[in-house]
């Protein structure tokens, strides 16, 4: 006999049941181990909303023909900010430039070398995708293995921006295994930085103080950064453009209500809207897929082929340079902004008390971002 | 599924590439400002104490 009301335990599936569990492990990790919370918390809330069955959150305007009152919030999130207009990690890239100090990287622009050598994991994992593609492993091509790779760029909004535009059926598993891994940075990065240096190269004491770097500097790098960036690769403008503006109403000082609005209110509500909807385009039939634990495997040799680079290109740089150089910041190169910072300043003074590093890590931190966002450019400009 | 693995290279190879070309040359570009702009606040400087 139909009734005429449903609840939703008749449509329960277990792909639903295994992501509700993982939503709440997620929440867990955000509150109990307070593992990138601003992320994970509503990452978490979104998966279980989205996996509890018959709610119509997920409806999204176009699949009701924009019929007034039909569309769920989820959904509409989904459509208009992320995949019909992208607009959600412009957005992002905005606060965070309101949030960036370049003042590291312009007081020692080698440091930029570091940012590049790091996106070596995005090419490794590109192609190690297309492998699993030839050998019939995974049906992935190449927009497919240009998402999966951008994981490896460690930078959340640049994986959800590439992969909404490229493969977005593959945009919930790339954003969470993207923000993952920036979350088990501490955990993920040490051990590769530990086998490819020697106890003597992580205990190098770098002089913690940088040179002075000037206001008049401070304003020219976002607009010189913006128009160089652009002009050679003009797909990079949505997120280099809203990047380095964010970063000019920080840096300009005559915008004081702007900036802060962008370092906080902008991107607090915007994180809320996005991280949500990434949660919820986790459908509970993802878990069920191969391709999800492929997705996640590539994610994980992409991050650390990325540390890789960065560490090994540090270390050619220490013997070049005439100072001091620790190739531990190479691993800052991956972007997770500050998280890979934090873990090169702490892993140093680990080795040696007397190190801080944090302000050398963060220059590479910033370069790795620009350089992420660079990438995403290239391939949207080969692949779309 | 058929991969065309000249293209990917290709891609992979310019994606790469073109990434290390950018930031040695804002590497390169910043250090350019840094003497433009420091000079000029030299400049600044010095008429400042006349």
């Amino acid at each position: 006999m139909d009734s005429i009301f449903k609840t939703g335990f008749e449509a329960l599936t277990w792909g639903n049941i295994i992501m509700l569990v993982i939503g709440l492990v997620f929440i867990w990790l955000a509150i109990s181990r307070k593992w990138e919370p601003y992320e994970l918390l509503p990452i978490g809330v979104g998966m279980i909303l989205a996996n509890l069955p018959n709610t119509g959150l997920l409806v999204q305007p176009q699949d009701v023909g924009g019929e007034i009152g039909s569309a769920g919030l989820l959904g509409t999130f989904i459509e208009y900010g992320l995949l019909r207009y992208t607009i959600l990690p412009q957005l992002i890239f905005l606060g965070l430039g309101a949030m960036t100090d370049f003042g590291p990287l312009i007081a020692n622009p080698r440091l930029f070398l570091l940012g590049a050598a790091a996106q070596i994991g995005i090419v490794v994992a590109f192609l190690g995708a297309l492998a699993l593609g030839h050998f019939g492993i995974a049906d992935f091509g190449l927009r497919e293995a240009a998402a999966i790779g951008i994981i490896g760029g460690a930078d959340g909004p640049t994986t959800i921006y590439l992969t909404s535009q490229l493969a977005p059926e593959l945009m919930g598993i790339t954003a969470v295994a993207a923000y993952s891994y920036m979350a088990m940075v501490a955990i993920i990065q040490p051990p590769i930085i530990r086998a490819l240096t020697t106890k003597k190269e992580r205990e190098t004491y770098m002089e913690p103080q940088i040179r002075h770097v000037s206001k008049r500097e401070k304003i020219f790098f976002p607009l010189v950064c913006t128009i160089l960036v652009i002009l050679l690769v003009p797909r990079s403008a949505p997120l280099v453009g809203m990047f380095m503006f964010g970063n000019l109403i920080r840096e300009s000082g005559v915008v004081e209500r702007l900036s802060k609005s962008a370092q906080n209110s902008l991107i607090n509500i915007v994180t809320i809207i996005l991280m949500l909807s990434i949660g919820a385009s986790m459908p509970g039939d993802l878990v069920m897929r191969k391709e999800t634990l492929l997705v996640l495997a590539l994610g994980l040799i992409a991050f650390s082929c990325g540390t890789a680079g960065g560490v090994l290109l540090g270390k050619v740089m220490r013997l070049v340079t005439k100072e001091p150089f620790n190739p531990i910041i190479g691993a800052a190169g991956v972007s997770a902004v500050p998280m890979a910072a934090r873990v090169a300043q702490h892993l140093g003074q680990k080795e040696n008390p007397r190190n801080f590093l944090l302000m050398h890590a963060i220059g590479p931190n910033v370069a790795g971002v620009i350089g992420s966002a660079v990438i995403a450019g290239a391939f949207l400009t080969m692949l779309l | 599924m058929e991969i065309d693995w000249v293209e990917a290279w290709r891609i992979a190879g310019i994606g790469f590439g073109l990434v290390f070309v950018i930031l040695a040359a804002l590497a390169v570009v910043t250090w350019l400002l840094r003497l433009v702009l420091n000079r000029n606040n030299g400049d600044d400087e010095a008429e400042n104490k006349k």
